[in-house]
């Protein structure tokens, strides 16, 4: 049977989304979307060492402009980083924001994507400020973001 | 059968269970409804008898429905609980007999068809958007479903008594539409959508008068379904022109008047705009159209019963009717057609509607839709004053209220009961959707929510921005519409608007 609307998670996150808000002293920021297309994402990442002195995600804050699914993903990412290893966010994809949230709208898929791309922006943006090697496939990621993105400025 | 005190009690009690929303104990209810539990125990004992109702195993051993409230219908629950009233015994072979037997199978049917869902009516949502669709009107649907009677369910191209039953009631229809719009009966034409209407107008105009030109101007704020026949109508070699309009959402007069062309055969534009309100001069446009030998097609599916139409003075070719907007059934609308014009079917058949719409009519929709019409035309004056003032009430509210919103289309020739207004730097949907969990039914200007995540096409071609134009929400009011429901809206509104704007990157 298709399901119409939305699953009770992303209602869930909707009404009260995780870690909403600023983080003042980021350690890094990733912003994707346009308004002009209705979302626009940003996450602000604060990362530490662990023990074992790899780089982890002390804290994640979001801030979104968008439609209910726009919100929940961006809420829902929010948790599924919160606390791990920066090699593991980087193994995120779009399924598990999905599957997070039970399912999504077919029209609302991409919303999904711009939650996992403004994670690897954040994540791109941190690397290459502090001189790390980037490896390729965030390099290929964050070219075909930004390509996404002045294609969507015009 | 009757409706006794028990019946009435048990009809309580069950929309309360409802509520609950899961198993409920009958003393909960009882207290609830300030009833007796040893007697609503007595009832809910005769229910789960029948099976309407089951206990929960355990030791809490509350009742629940055990089925869907949907699936349920009040003859269940009332046989359950009442004696016949109308039966006499089988030997008895007295006048009224029959008589008696009718009423019983009538009642019967009747309970039959109503379900427990319909009763209950917690609900207590404020619905604002009459212009997406129109709940139907209680007379409506009385009229409705006795029309659904078998003495009408000819078919009224028959020449027996059932046909001629069923044809007397599309012709009276057609009598009261065609006094009500200055037109003759002949000229009024049964459809089963709006879109319906609009592509009959749109694809048989441009195939009837292709010999004179293929040239067919619209507006850019039109409908999709004037908008897509236009299209299709492009991909299949005809020319469309799109008049712009301007702020306020008003066509350009002299831009229509330079596009017409000695091959245009049509001009189609919307009368009150769907989604900001704005009301066209129309009359000015069919003259222009007229003066120049162009058909001219309104679609006044937003419009009728909010403006009074007169086909003749307006000079109308064409005009689209919506039974669903003015609290009729979905499934019926109508299309105005001006005696000789010339204009293709796009169904062939029997040839009904004068050639134009071939289909077994459809009685019991027609003569709801014509009693919807006649209701509505009736309290016309009143109703449009009334909702004007709460319309202009909740426009200058939400512009005060709440910093960096904009009223999107013309403040003053605007239909009475819309109200669409932009929000700075947040989404329609989100907006939509968080009024939707606080009870508030309304609708984003833009379709994103839907179908499309393309910007509204309308709000687009006022001049607003694409993320003006995601940030838009469209309150349509209606008959059902009072100050409270607004005064409410209006609380949660600003609430609402505050937290899209805190959960948003641009401040």
């Amino acid at each position: 049977m298709t399901q119409v609307g939305y699953s009770k998670k992303v209602l869930e996150h909707f009404k009260n989304p995780h870690n909403f808000g600023v983080i003042k002293d980021a350690t890094t920021v990733g912003q994707v979307g346009n308004p002009a297309c209705g979302d626009v994402m940003k996450l602000y990442l604060k990362i530490d060492q662990n023990k074992q002195g790899q780089d982890f995600i002390k804290d994640v804050k979001f801030e979104t402009m968008g439609c209910a699914a726009a919100i929940a993903t961006s809420s829902v990412v929010t948790d599924l980083v919160f606390g791990k290893t920066i090699d593991e966010a980087l193994k995120l994809d779009n399924k598990d924001v999905i599957e997070a949230l039970e399912y999504l709208p077919d029209i609302k898929i991409h919303c999904s994507l711009l939650a996992i791309d403004a994670l690897a922006e954040a994540i791109f943006n941190y690397y290459q400020k502090n001189g790390h090697l980037i490896p390729e496939s965030l390099q290929k990621k964050h070219e075909r973001i930004t390509v996404c993105q002045s294609r969507l400025h015009h | 059968m009757k409706l006794s005190t028990k019946s009435r009690y048990a009809l309580r009690a069950l929309a309360n269970l409802i509520d609950q929303g899961c198993c409920c104990s009958v003393k909960k209810i009882a207290k609830d409804e300030h009833l007796s539990s040893d007697y609503l125990e007595k009832i809910f004992a005769k229910l789960k008898k029948v099976g309407v109702l089951e206990v929960e195993r355990g030791a809490s051993g509350g009742y629940m429905l055990s089925r869907d409230p949907k699936d349920i219908s009040l003859k269940e629950i009332i046989s359950a609980l009442e004696k016949p009233e109308f039966s006499c015994p089988d030997v008895c072979q007295c006048h009224t007999k029959n008589l008696y037997q009718q009423i019983q199978t009538g009642f019967n049917q009747v309970l039959s068809s109503i379900s427990l869902d319909s009763v209950d009516n917690s609900t207590n949502s404020v619905y604002l958007d009459y212009a997406a669709s129109t709940p139907v009107d209680p007379q409506v649907i009385s009229t409705l479903i006795s029309y659904l009677n078998p003495k009408y369910s000819g078919n009224s191209s028959s020449l027996h008594q059932f046909g001629l039953n069923a044809a007397q009631v599309v012709e009276d229809s057609r009598t009261t539409f065609a006094k009500i719009l200055n037109a003759k009966e002949e000229e009024i034409i049964f459809t089963s959508s709006a879109t319906e209407s609009n592509n009959t107008v749109l694809k048989g105009v441009a195939w009837a008068n292709s010999k004179k030109g293929k040239h067919i101007i619209i507006s850019s704020i039109e409908h999709d379904c004037v908008r897509n026949s236009a299209k299709w109508l492009e991909s299949q070699g005809f020319e469309i022109t799109q008049i712009p309009v301007n702020k306020d959402g008003f066509i350009d007069l002299k831009f229509l008047e330079k596009s017409i062309r000695l091959d245009t055969v049509l001009v189609s534009i919307i009368h009150g705009n769907n989604e900001i309100g704005t009301i066209q001069d129309i009359r000015k446009i069919g003259k222009i159209c007229h003066t120049r030998g162009v058909y001219f097609h309104t679609d006044a599916s937003q419009s009728f019963t909010k403006i009074p139409i007169d086909v003749q003075k307006d000079n109308i070719d064409f005009l689209t009717i919506s039974s669903q907007k003015i609290y009729g059934p979905k499934g019926v609308a109508l299309l105005y057609v001006k005696s000789g014009s010339k204009i293709t079917p796009l169904l062939h058949g029997g040839g009904h509607e004068f050639g134009i719409r071939s289909s077994t009519v459809n009685i019991p929709l027609i003569a709801a839709f014509t009693k919807a019409a006649q209701i509505t035309i009736n309290s016309m004056d009143s109703e449009n004053k009334r909702l004007t003032e709460l319309r202009d009430y909740l426009i200058k509210n939400i512009l005060t209220k709440i910093p960096n919103t904009h009223l999107n289309g013309s403040a003053k020739n605007r239909l009475c009961n819309n109200v669409n207004v932009s929000f700075d730097k947040i989404e329609g949907e989100s907006i939509l959707l968080d009024l939707d969990m606080n009870g508030i039914i309304c609708s984003t200007g833009s379709a994103c929510s839907s179908h499309s995540l393309e910007p509204s096409h309308v709000l687009l071609a006022l001049g607003l921005k694409p993320e003006q134009a995601h940030s838009s929400i469209r309150f349509s009011l209606g008959r059902f519409t009072n100050q409270k429901d607004l005064d409410y809206l209006l609380k949660i509104l600003p609430q609402t608007i505050q937290k899209m704007r805190q959960l948003s990157p641009f401040k």
